[in-house]
């Protein structure tokens, strides 16, 4: 397991998204880059469910987007987290927080 | 708000496809080209990079696809997709899409036909708002219901029934009123009503005011309310009519409204005049209808307990006038306008469901074939990736898109049709007026064809996607490729057809058997020659005896010695039509046999014997001598003759008629029989001739003349040696030199008035009868494509055959037994429930019985003769398959 990089948990590659654009409007690639290196190589993303989700997210209205230039002047789709996705970004790390530390319990408890 | 952006970024993808494609394709190469940057600063080549970026990330192709069907609007495009492959395949094999497409069409649209008539006639609700509260209050006796009543009884049960908005009145026969005084007399349909007749029904008044109740009383000021037809054509539609005075039967009538264009009654009428009913316990004559709405809270059971309670007190105030059987009841008004019809209506709806169920079996069938053919195609299809829910789903859309073009067909078939099936459909049929293709017709079309689509199309889109991969593809369609389900699948649906056919063509059988019958079926007078015509005789001279008398004797004399006329004669009314019926008591009954009872009665002038031909079987035939200054006669038929002087010589016995009705100038003077005359189906050919007593009109007491010409116009018969209608017009010059206010109409031969009478059979017959042929060729059309193509598939095993001895009689054997143990079997079926389903024809039928041997033997060897037909065509090309080429057939 530790030289392939892990599954996604089911439902939370959305959450991380909206947490990664937390910090500021950013492309694809970036994105993807980001979630690497802040998870230390644990994720690694396919393209396929990355660009899916960005579509989801769209469409629920969680982010939006607009072509702009990348630091190399190249055009690229930058992603922008709405006011409801901040909001849905607190809740569900809220939510997280409270499941993390309930299955804690529950995994320490035994 | 996330739906509604989500329906608009679904949209965009659909209608602007090729941005949104070009705006994923650069973002993803944006994607691309980032990670191979990456990758080339730590040293990669850039081929190397690109290539590690997709082994790494995925290819590109593959994530464009997953984001596209990400969307619900991907769901839509695959199914666009397949509605395109299905036409396509369509295209492909038009042989097959025209015999599917066609037996489609022929089935939905009689369907739809049918289904137009019947919803507008039995199911849709009478043109009157509210109409589910409309009932008719009738009085009830154990034989059955009887809708007319007395004007005492009327006016008893308005003033006492609870739970009625309102109780209206109305003349159900009238003998019409002469208009004049606009140039030529014309003679109009005229019915009185009472005074909230329209109130009742939910009508207001296109122009003017319905009558009050002044006018509604005997002796109150006269006034009509002309019909917006009437008003249209007679007075050019004059919005200053309301007030204005016409002449009615030569009494001046003052206009006080006009119906709207979309009234329509029955009967219907060019105007209504006021009923005024008045309470005269001697009034026995039962000539009233009465049209209740009920209250919105009361349901029909209620309001028959509220009718029956006032019947109950009706009783205890005139225990003389309602007898222990008599009761009171209501029946629903649009039952009773259209109860009558309902079970032929149904039976041909049923009827033309059998076909549809035949074309639905022979779509199925050939769907069936398609997918065993189609074997090949599947297995490729899965092999390559595609899963069998999109398999299946994509043959149900062919099998749906199928149906429902065969639906837009067949609604345009039935549009086409319509109008031929009306003119089919019998006058009497009620509510003809309101037929037309509206939008219930096209839900009906539109969920059935969806229904069939996908009902029929179920089995052989699970036989195909079912295709194994391995023997589809091994076996290909070399030998018994046709799975054994799908196979055994088509030869039930064959039994089937067959036995529905069968079904069909007993029913038709039956009732071409009954109309045949009823053709040669003597109504008791010679109907050819006969050339008849209606006059009213409203004005109030006529209401004497001897006025009539002058006025039938002046146009008789002028009429007869017209050139192409042999006889002529008068009749207070015509057999098939309504006629007054009479008490009568025989005065001398010396056997002690039945004293008195009821009789058909019939005012006739001297020559009405002649003029029909009825035949005179003992005694003497009227006379001129027999007019008023004569002594009083009468004539009876053999049916009065054998019921009420069984064993005697009738001839010189007296009898009263009217008896019981001296207070109201109906009782006769004492007559004597002077002739016995044959019977005549007065009520029609179905029903057996009644007893009937003729007397000579110029005899008629006055009081009888006054109803009679309130109630039924005066009948001229005319024999003619040549076409009888030739000479309609000679005799409405003749009627109208001796009466020039009283408008001669309705001139109708008496050919015309027989064949009118049997117009139901004759629609219930030809309706049948096409869809037994219709149902036949289906059968016979899907029978034949079963087995052509079984023999398609069996050229092979038949080559084999040959080649090791078989002859081509054994050859033609096979085949032919194969399609007939299909038909046998379906008979078989067939028969059954035929025997069981013709029983509901029993009503319709005449002569004949459910069961009739005859009917069902002839059906049997007529379908086996189109089976062994289409068995043979399939054989014989069976026989012609070269042994070499079968066996290399690949």
């Amino acid at each position: 397991m530790a030289d392939k990089p892990s599954d996604l948990v089911q439902g939370t590659l959305d959450m991380l998204i909206l947490k990664t654009l937390a910090l500021e409007p950013m492309h694809g690639y970036g994105i993807s880059v980001r979630l690497e290196q802040m998870s230390k190589g644990v994720f690694r993303l396919n393209a396929g469910s990355l660009f899916v989700a960005f579509q989801r997210l769209q469409r629920d209205g969680l982010i939006r987007s607009e072509w702009k230039a990348t630091e190399n002047s190249r055009r690229a789709k930058y992603y922008v987290l709405t006011d409801k996705g901040r909001k849905r970004l607190n809740s569900e790390t809220r939510e997280w927080g409270r499941q993390v530390a309930a299955i804690a319990r529950i995994l320490e408890a035994s | 708000m996330s739906l509604l952006r989500s329906i608009a970024s679904g949209l965009r993808s659909l209608f602007r496809k090729e941005q949104v494609s070009q705006e994923l394709d650069e973002e993803l190469n944006g994607f691309l080209e980032m990670a191979a940057e990456e990758k080339m600063r730590q040293g990669m080549s850039r081929k190397d990079a690109l290539r590690a970026v997709r082994l790494e990330r995925g290819s590109l192709e593959v994530t464009k696809e997953a984001v596209r069907s990400a969307g619900w609007e991907s769901l839509l495009e695959t199914w666009w997709q397949d509605v395109r492959y299905g036409l396509r395949m369509f295209r492909k094999n038009p042989g097959f899409t025209a015999v599917a497409l066609l037996t489609l069409t022929l089935g939905l649209g009689v369907n739809c036909a049918i289904f137009t008539v019947v919803n507008a006639v039995l199911w849709q609700p009478l043109p009157y708002p509210n109409s589910e509260h409309l009932v008719l209050v009738q009085r009830q006796f154990p034989d059955g219901m009887y809708p007319a009543t007395s004007s005492t009884k009327f006016l008893f049960w308005r003033e006492h029934a609870r739970g009625f908005e309102a109780l209206a009145g109305y003349t159900f026969a009238s003998s019409g009123v002469n208009l004049t005084g606009t140039g030529e007399p014309e003679r109009l349909h005229s019915l009185r009503v009472s005074a909230d007749f329209f109130r009742t029904l939910g009508v207001h008044l296109f122009l003017g005011r319905a009558f009050t109740d002044d006018e509604d009383r005997p002796g109150g000021p006269d006034a009509v309310v002309l019909s917006h037809n009437l008003w249209q054509r007679d007075f050019r539609g004059d919005s200053g009519i309301v007030g204005r005075t016409i002449r009615l039967g030569g009494q001046l009538c003052t206009v006080v409204g006009v119906a709207p264009a979309n009234f329509t009654f029955t009967p219907a009428a060019d105007l209504w005049t006021p009923l005024r009913a008045q309470s005269d316990p001697h009034d026995q004559t039962n000539v009233y209808r009465v049209l209740g709405r009920l209250r919105p809270e009361v349901n029909y059971a209620r309001a028959d307990q509220y009718v029956r309670a006032a019947g109950e007190e009706f009783r205890q105030q005139h225990p003389d006038l309602m007898n222990d059987k008599e009761a009171v009841s209501v029946r629903g008004y649009q039952d009773s306008i259209v109860g009558d019809v309902r079970p032929a209506l149904l039976i041909l709806f049923g009827s033309v469901g059998f076909v549809l169920l035949i074309a639905c079996a022979n779509l199925g069938s050939l769907l069936l074939s398609r997918s065993t053919v189609r074997r090949k195609e599947m297995a490729v299809r899965l092999a390559m990736g595609a899963n069998r829910l999109r398999l299946t789903r994509q043959l149900l859309i062919e099998s749906t898109l199928l149906g429902i073009t065969g639906g837009g067909m067949g609604l345009a078939a039935a549009a086409g049709a319509l109008p031929l099936l009306l003119r089919l459909t019998p006058e009497s049929l009620p509510r003809l007026g309101e037929v037309r293709l509206d939008w219930h017709v096209w839900t009906f079309a539109f969920v059935a064809a969806i229904a069939i689509g996908i009902l029929f199309g179920l089995a052989p889109a699970l036989q195909g996607a079912k295709a194994g991969l391995r023997d589809a593809l091994h076996v290909s369609i070399r030998g018994a490729s046709a799975s054994r389900g799908a196979t055994r699948l088509q030869r039930l649906l064959v039994v089937g057809e067959v036995g529905l056919s069968v079904v069909l063509l007993v029913g038709a059988g039956l009732l071409i058997q009954t109309f045949w019958r009823l053709q040669h079926e003597s109504p008791g007078f010679d109907p050819r020659h006969v050339l008849t015509a209606q006059v009213t005789l409203d004005n109030q001279r006529y209401n004497k005896t001897a006025a009539v008398a002058q006025l039938e004797d002046q146009a008789l004399t002028r009429l007869e010695s017209l050139p192409g006329v042999e006889v002529a004669a008068t009749v207070s009314n015509l057999p098939f039509d309504f006629g007054p019926d009479m008490n009568f008591a025989i005065e001398e009954n010396p056997s002690g046999g039945d004293p008195s009872g009821s009789t058909e009665w019939r005012a006739i002038s001297p020559h009405y014997l002649q003029t029909m031909q009825i035949p005179l079987l003992q005694g003497r035939n009227l006379t001129d001598r027999d007019n008023a200054s004569g002594a009083p006669v009468a004539l009876i038929n053999q049916a009065l003759a054998a019921r009420f002087f069984p064993g005697q010589n009738p001839l010189g016995q007296h009898i009263i008629i009217g008896a019981g009705a001296e207070a109201v100038g109906l009782a006769d003077r004492t007559r004597e029989i002077v002739g016995i005359v044959g019977n005549t189906k007065e009520f029609g050919l179905t029903r057996p001739a009644p007893e009937t007593l003729f007397v000579p009109a110029a005899q008629v007491q006055d009081g009888m003349t006054a109803i009679d010409n309130r109630l039924i116009p005066l009948v001229w018969v005319v024999r003619t040696t040549g076409e009888p209608r030739s000479l309609a017009r000679a005799v409405q010059r003749e009627l109208l030199a001796v009466s020039s206010q009283e408008a001669p109409d309705n001139f109708r031969t008496m050919e015309d008035l027989l064949s009118a009478s049997i117009a139901q059979q004759r629609f219930n017959m030809l309706l049948l009868a096409m869809f037994a042929v219709l149902a036949v060729v289906l059968g016979a059309v899907g029978l034949y494509g079963v087995l052509a193509y079984l023999v398609a598939q069996r050229t092979n095993e038949i080559g084999i055959r040959m080649t090791l001895g078989a002859s081509r009689r054994e050859v033609l054997r096979l085949v032919v037994s194969n399609g007939m143990r299909m038909t046998f079997a379906g008979l078989g079926l067939g028969i059954v429930a035929a025997l069981g389903l013709t029983r509901l024809l029993g009503g319709l039928l005449f002569g004949v019985k459910p069961t009739d041997a005859f009917t069902f033997a002839s059906v049997a060897i007529l379908l086996s003769g189109v089976a062994l037909l289409a068995c043979y065509i399939p054989a014989l090309r069976a026989t012609r398959v070269d042994p070499i080429v079968a066996l290399r057939y690949e």
